[in-house]
This record gives C-alpha cells, sequence and structure tokens, in this order.
C-alpha cells in the first residue's frame, strides 16, 4: 500500500503542475476551483498520481463515482483522496482503503460527544481534546471513505477498539484496521480491511 | 428562544472562526465550511445549544448561508416537538 503526503510548498514550482496534468485536466480545475480550493485538489490529485505511478503522472485519470467517490481507470486497484488547508494525502492499493487529514484546530466540546463514545474518547491519551477530536474524526472519516457512504452515515454508528497500540473500527459486520498519526500539526490516517493486515507494508512518500 | 437568521449567521461565523459581519445571507457554503468536519461541528452545536435537530444528508445539498438559515428555521420547530 502507497500513501503520498504532498505539502503547498511542492506546488510553488509551476513546473510541478505540468509534470502532473494535461492541459485539459488543469483547465477543467482551475475552471471550477479557485484560491485555496483549487490549491488543495491539485494537493490531492498529486497525490493519488504518485501514489499509483512512478512518472507517467499525467495519464492517470481520476474519475468520481455517483457517490462521489473517487476511481482510478486502473480498474483493479482502490484510491481514496483527502486535503485539508495546504496538505493533500492519498492511498492507493489492491485492497479497499481509505485516508483522511485534517489540521488540528479548535474546536466546540459537543463534537466530541457527537463523533464519540465515552468508552471511545478513554481509548486516547492526548491531553489536548482538539488531538483527540481530530484522530477521532480521521480515522473514522477514512474509514467512510472506504466504505463510500459520505458524511450521512453516524460516526457514533462507527466503533474504535484498540488492541495494544494497535486501533480498528468496527462498522456493521465489517472491521478496519486503522491508523493516525501526527505530523506539522496535522493528523493524517489511513485504513483498510482488517483481514488485510498480513500485507500492512504501507510507504510513506512526503513531497514537500 | 427563537433563532433568526442573523442569529443563524452569527453562529456560522462563530463556528468557522469568521470575522464578525464578515459573511452575509449570500455568501457560499463552501466558502466557509472547509469541509465535513465543520458540517458536522456546526450541526452538533445547533443541537446541544438550541435543541434543533438536522440532517446531515440535507445540509450538505444547500449552497448559500441563507439556505442554511432557511433549512434550520424551518426545523427549529419540527425538533422542539
Amino acid at each position: 500500500m502507497q500513501l503520498v503526503v504532498v505539502s503547498s510548498s511542492y506546488l510553488s514550482d509551476k513546473v510541478v503542475e505540468e509534470e502532473y496534468f494535461s492541459s485539459d485536466e488543469l483547465t477543467y480545475l482551475s475552471g471550477n476551483f479557485q484560491g485555496n480550493k483549487l490549491r488543495d485538489k491539485l494537493l490531492g490529485r498529486i497525490a493519488v498520481k504518485h501514489s499509483v505511478s512512478e512518472n507517467d503522472f499525467k495519464k492517470v485519470i481520476i474519475q468520481y463515482n455517483n457517490f462521489g467517490k473517487p476511481v482510478l481507470d486502473i480498474s483493479s486497484m482502490f484510491c481514496s483522496i483527502a486535503h485539508s488547508y495546504g496538505l493533500g494525502i492519498a492511498g492507493a492499493a489492491f485492497f479497499k482503503i481509505g485516508v483522511d487529514v485534517e489540521l488540528i484546530r479548535n474546536h466546540e466540546e459537543s463534537l466530541l460527544r457527537s463523533i464519540a463514545s465515552e468508552e471511545e474518547i478513554s481509548l486516547f491519551d492526548e491531553e489536548n481534546p482538539d488531538t483527540i477530536v481530530t484522530k477521532i474524526w480521521v480515522m473514522k472519516e477514512a474509514v467512510s471513505k472506504a466504505l463510500g457512504v459520505g458524511i450521512a452515515y453516524p460516526f457514533t454508528d462507527m466503533k474504535i477498539e484498540k488492541d495494544k497500540k494497535d486501533y480498528s473500527v468496527i462498522v456493521e459486520c465489517s472491521k478496519w484496521f486503522a491508523k493516525v498519526f501526527l505530523r506539522e500539526g496535522y493528523v493524517i490516517g489511513y485504513c483498510y480491511p482488517y483481514e488485510e493486515i498480513q500485507k500492512r507494508i504501507v510507504k510513506i512518500t512526503y513531497l514537500q | 428562544m427563537k433563532l433568526t437568521e442573523q442569529k443563524i449567521i452569527e453562529i456560522i461565523e462563530a463556528v468557522f472562526e469568521q470575522k464578525r459581519g464578515s459573511i452575509n445571507s449570500a455568501t457560499p457554503l463552501e466558502d466557509v465550511a472547509k469541509d465535513s468536519m465543520d458540517i458536522i461541528e456546526f450541526i452538533s452545536i445547533l443541537k446541544n445549544k438550541h435543541n434543533i435537530v438536522i440532517n446531515p444528508a440535507e445540509i450538505i445539498k444547500v449552497t448559500t448561508v441563507k439556505e442554511v438559515a432557511d433549512y434550520v428555521l424551518s426545523h427549529q420547530d419540527i425538533s422542539k416537538n
């Protein structure tokens, strides 16, 4: 499994855009998004192109299905894209995966209570409640993306468990291995089906 | 106390850390709510502080602050019943 993290400084060189995007793709993106939204879209797309190709980035075509989930023209691979405040990430694998990233920022306490139970909150050691809520969010959002269910699926219907240092998320009949980590003020996370745990060789590439 | 459109705009400004008076009813929602975490936080505040229950699947269909306000105002009486 390949995970690619791209920071906004990577975009400062105009050549990068020309290396990753065809003129059609750039025209589409710049015609539909502006400012920071365009920046984050570019970062997410660079991440996913890098996660499935070593150098032929322009040929990686990203489409979206009816549920807004990104799909690759390489039909045998699954991918997931996320971006937050100038950081883009993507993962690709031959099994279902989900990724998410969030900048740690101030949140109302009610958000934590609306997405997690007391039992789940107790599984996290951090003192900062904003870090805890962000970790729980990223973990559950990654699973939500892997499932392709989106914002309408209640996070309270997902249950986080912890076994030694490993976290997993239970959703109905499925169990997902979930990993989150901190990097420069962001929480980055990914997940994949628990039965794939033997294949958990995760290569992380940082582009900055 | 019943919410008004202006009060909802003030809640949105607070949740999304916007300067007071920086948004109005015509402001696109995507200009203030950067991602789904912001949306769910807004919904959790409406529920906890104002006892208004909003369906996330419905609120993501709206495009402007005015549409958010209209949706919330049309649901505040329903939620309290």
